[in-house]
């Protein structure tokens, strides 16, 4: 039934046509497609009421529970404090690869020319074993 | 979402949205189903006031069915009609044993224009006759003639073959013309 749909849809207004044309009826039934009842405004609204009263009430969305990550930014201060704390980071990771040559002339500047004082010599003993092996030899 | 119009969009998706909480999909789908659901009750029981019970029964009811509406399974438009049509048929039972002659009347507004006029006594003339058929015959005629729908819909909300249809309107053509014919000449068609 449903593949002839458009078959019957083309009989359908044919037929009407010439049937109605004979009998006149068409007259009729178009004056009463013209005069199609309007609900009034009372009904409309009394409609909305009752859909709106009928229907369901939109469930809300549920509000993510923050991860560990996003309660331990929020307790560092946000993403501010943590773009420093990654800058800080790289920075030092990044002196401790390759410190330019200034930092060098800013350390002698800190701690003076007198670094050798600091020179400890924490085996001694190894001078030792070398000459012993020299004398030997 | 707020791209797509809500008048835009099919009677089965503005229902899924309705149940979904969608305040603007129930008032789209009020502004479109009421005047339809209204005319057909109206042309089924010719009385306004029943008229307008039937209409806000059958939207009731599809309110309370939305959540369960199966999308592509049936037509909303068709689920109603055949609602509308039930439900009048009640009003209709309950109403027989009464005399006939106090069976409402059309409305029949005062129009100043003659064309006007002769158009709504043509359209009373029609409603009356339409008043007078057996109710299936009266369904049928109403939905090809008036709804403008096609046979196999007609079918579908009558639940019979298209065959029956077919029989059914042209019975319910004959005994209105039969009623009309009285009157064709009163109502002007001399000028057509």
């Amino acid at each position: 039934m449903r593949a002839n749909a458009q078959n019957w849809g083309m009989k359908m207004t044919d037929t009407r046509k010439t049937e109605l044309d004979d009998d006149g009826l068409e007259a009729f039934f178009e004056a009463g497609r013209r005069a199609a009842p309007t609900p009034s405004d009372a009904l409309m609204a009394r409609v909305l009421a009752d859909a709106l009263a009928a229907q369901p009430v939109a469930k809300p969305r549920p509000v993510p529970r923050p991860g560990a990550w996003a309660q331990l930014r929020e307790a560092l201060g946000g993403w501010p404090a943590l773009g420093g704390l990654a800058t800080a980071g790289v920075m030092g990771l990044a002196i401790g690869i390759a410190a330019p040559s200034g930092f060098a002339d800013l350390g002698l500047a800190f701690l003076g020319q007198s670094t050798d004082t600091y020179l400890v010599d924490l085996m001694p003993e190894l001078d030792f074993d070398i000459a012993m092996d020299l004398s030997e030899g | 979402m707020a791209f797509d119009a809500p008048s835009d969009l099919a009677d089965d998706v503005l229902l899924r949205r309705f149940a979904s909480g969608d305040a603007a999909a129930a008032r789209a789908l009020t502004l479109r189903l009421t005047p339809r659901v209204h005319a057909h009750a109206m042309r089924l029981l010719g009385d306004r006031t029943e008229a307008e019970d039937v209409t806000q029964e059958a939207l009731l009811r599809l309110w309370r069915i939305a959540p369960d509406w199966r999308e592509g399974e049936a037509k909303v438009s068709t689920w109603l009609y055949r609602v509308t049509a039930n439900l009048a048929t009640d009003r209709l039972r309950k109403r027989r044993g009464v005399a006939l002659d106090s069976v409402p009347e059309p409305e029949d507004d005062a129009q100043g224009a003659v064309g006007l006029l002769q158009d709504k006594a043509r359209a009373a003339a029609l409603q009356r006759a339409l008043s007078a058929l057996p109710e299936r015959q009266r369904q049928a005629v109403v939905l090809r003639h008036l709804e403008g729908l096609g046979n196999p819909e007609i079918a579908g909300i009558m639940d019979i073959s298209a065959e029956a249809v077919e029989s059914l309107i042209a019975r319910g053509k004959r005994a209105l013309t039969a009623a009309l014919a009285g009157q064709r000449a009163e109502l002007g068609y001399e000028d057509d």
